[in-house]
């Protein structure tokens, strides 16, 4: 994420320049700073507002016992030491939030990575088919979450006809409390995969063609090529792909939640953003929700920063 | 590497029936529903679903409001996030680099952090049930500030200093030189927000309660919560959401895909 933050940007030269003027340098400077602040201050103050305003806020709100319309008691880390210890719900949600990590992240990725492997062809019309892989990534996720309700239907949905052609079910796939979950991960895997694709197809195609020639020459088969080649240097894509995914999967699925099982059968599907909605705005309970969002803030840090700190040094940055 | 088409082929199939089925149960009358198996195709097309719905529901108007909220959103993160990445790119002034590592630190907040005070502030300032709320608080982009700067430092000096030389005020610059030459980062800024705002549920409902003002999404939830067994009605307003951004989906393509690489590029 820091590549090229580094390089301050084109500064040298222009400072450089602004040296040579001489006497000139300082009315520029100062033209350059007044200049430099009229551009930036629209960001600004849209940033100070938006996002340094509102996170101060946010914890300060989250050490309140406060339902908005009433005042407040400030209560110190009261919600947090709830929400932590006292609460099984929030036990709950945040265990099947993990659990959707697991079942989205390892299979979306698997299975990415084959099909831009399917698709780093130069096959006549191949740019027809990425574009329909891609499709699910773009629409809104409400729009295929009706959808998948409709392919879930216990009685007439297309995902039983198809497992039907095997023997298996049919299944209340929505309404049975050990399948929500997988149901619903297994929807978002659908749409992520265009997503994961195209990372990966990237990947593959910056890999020089001379390694595989290379290997072929020396009679490496195709998994030998894959161990060797395809799959050290995928390693910076790979562990991006990993981040990021991490990132999302830890906020917690709302849209689907929300649209297809309201959390339920039960509470087989409470994710963290559905039960920390539930809290601030059924419940009215808005500090406890500020204090929510404080946990999975803290949790995302930690997920990332143990990635980097024990998967980083793994990844391979030599495209030789 | 590499496969035939019949695989690729059976992998499209994976990838689109789900809209195919939808379009199909769309255009089906009632009792070709729910029949088991399947039936692929329905007998007649019943357009009546579609203007039922049309007219039971202001779909028109979820469009038309999705539609310019998109566009005056989009707008503003692309003037706010160029013009910041200008300052940052091409100008040196007293704590740019700290301000930029700011905005950079932004990146890691997870949406659940500004929700609730979001709410309050925007109860505060009287914006609840209106789009100020769903337009203004969308402006600020800071990925694209990070983006656009990248795409900026790539341009060379010289043709900055022509310009200047002509005596080119910095707007001048920024508007003629710097612009016009970053067309296609703009577009990917602007698709990706396209992407965030027309696509963005959980804010749009806890900002709207009165139903002519709701966008695409919400309206859709309503249609799913009001008619959540009749999968016609459901099906035709799910195909009606899905035609404009699959239309722009079509229409800038290019943009999409290099807007997920670009995204995956930062890494």
């Amino acid at each position: 994420m820091t590549d090229g933050v580094h390089d301050a940007p084109g500064s040298n030269p222009s400072r450089a320049r602004a040296r040579g003027r001489g006497a000139r340098k300082s009315r520029w400077l100062r033209r350059d700073t007044i200049a430099g602040y009229a551009f930036v201050a629209p960001s600004l103050i849209h940033f100070l507002i938006f996002t340094v305003y509102l996170m101060a806020s946010s914890l300060v709100i989250s050490t309140w016992v406060w339902d908005l319309l009433t005042p407040h008691h400030e209560r110190g880390l009261y919600n947090y030491r709830t929400l932590l210890f006292h609460d099984p719900i929030f036990r709950t949600a945040f265990k099947n939030t993990l659990l959707l990590a697991l079942y989205t992240i390892p299979t979306g990725m698997a299975l990415g990575l084959l099909l831009a492997m399917a698709v780093n062809t130069k096959l006549r019309g191949i740019g027809v088919f990425r574009t329909a892989y891609f499709l699910p990534v773009v629409v809104p996720v409400v729009a295929t979450a009706i959808i998948f309700r409709w392919l879930y239907n216990p009685d007439f949905g297309l995902v039983n006809w198809v497992f039907a052609q095997f023997g298996v079910g049919p299944h209340d796939w929505l309404g049975n409390p050990s399948l929500a979950l997988p149901a619903l991960a297994a929807m978002s895997v659908w749409q992520g995969l265009g997503w994961t694709m195209t990372f990966f197809l990237v990947g593959l195609q910056a890999i020089p063609r001379h390694l595989y020639e290379a290997a072929e020459v020396d009679g490496a088969g195709r998994w030998m090529r894959f161990r060797h080649i395809t799959w050290p240097l995928l390693t910076p894509i790979t562990f991006f792909i990993l981040v990021t995914s991490t990132i999302g999967s830890l906020q917690g699925a709302f849209d689907q939640v929300y649209v297809m099982t309201q959390g339920g059968p039960g509470y087989s599907t409470y994710t963290n953003s559905f039960y920390l909605y539930t809290q601030a705005f059924r419940y009215f309970h808005y500090g406890y929700a500020a204090a929510y969002a404080w946990v999975v803030f803290l949790v995302i840090a930690l997920a990332t920063g143990l990635q980097f700190r024990f998967l980083a040094r793994r990844v391979n940055y030599d495209f030789g | 590497m590499g496969v035939g088409y019949g695989a690729l082929i059976l992998l499209a199939v994976l990838a689109l029936t789900p809209f195919l089925w939808t379009i199909s149960t769309s255009l089906k009358n009632i009792d070709e529903v729910f029949v088991y198996p399947p039936q692929w195709l329905p007998h007649h097309f019943k357009w009546a679903n579609y203007t039922t719905l049309w007219n039971e529901l202001p779909l028109g108007r979820w469009i038309w409001n999705s539609s310019y909220i998109v566009v005056l959103a989009v707008a503003g993160k692309v003037v706010l996030a160029s013009t910041a990445a200008f300052a940052f790119a091409r100008l040196r002034f007293p704590g740019r680099d700290l301000i930029f590592y700011a905005f950079l630190s932004a990146l890691m907040i997870p949406w659940e952090v500004t929700l609730i005070p979001g709410f309050v502030l925007m109860r505060q300032l009287g914006w609840i049930d209106t789009h100020y709320a769903l337009i203004v608080p969308s402006m600020g982009d800071v990925f694209g500030v990070f983006l656009l700067r990248q795409s900026f430092m790539s341009i060379p000096r010289e043709l900055e200093d022509a310009a200047r030389i002509d005596g080119a005020s910095h707007f001048m610059v920024y508007r003629k030189v710097i612009l016009p030459l970053s067309i296609p980062a703009l577009a990917v800024v602007a698709v990706l927000g396209f992407m965030s705002v027309w696509n963005s549920f959980i804010w749009p409902l806890i900002m709207l309660n009165t139903t002519s003002k709701y966008t695409l999404p919400v309206g859709l939830q309503l249609l799913n919560s009001q008619h959540g067994t009749d999968w016609t009605v459901l099906m035709a307003g799910d195909v009606i959401s899905l035609i404009p951004v699959v239309f722009v989906y079509l229409a800038a393509q290019k943009y999409f895909v290099e807007g997920i690489t670009l995204t995956g590029l930062k890494g």
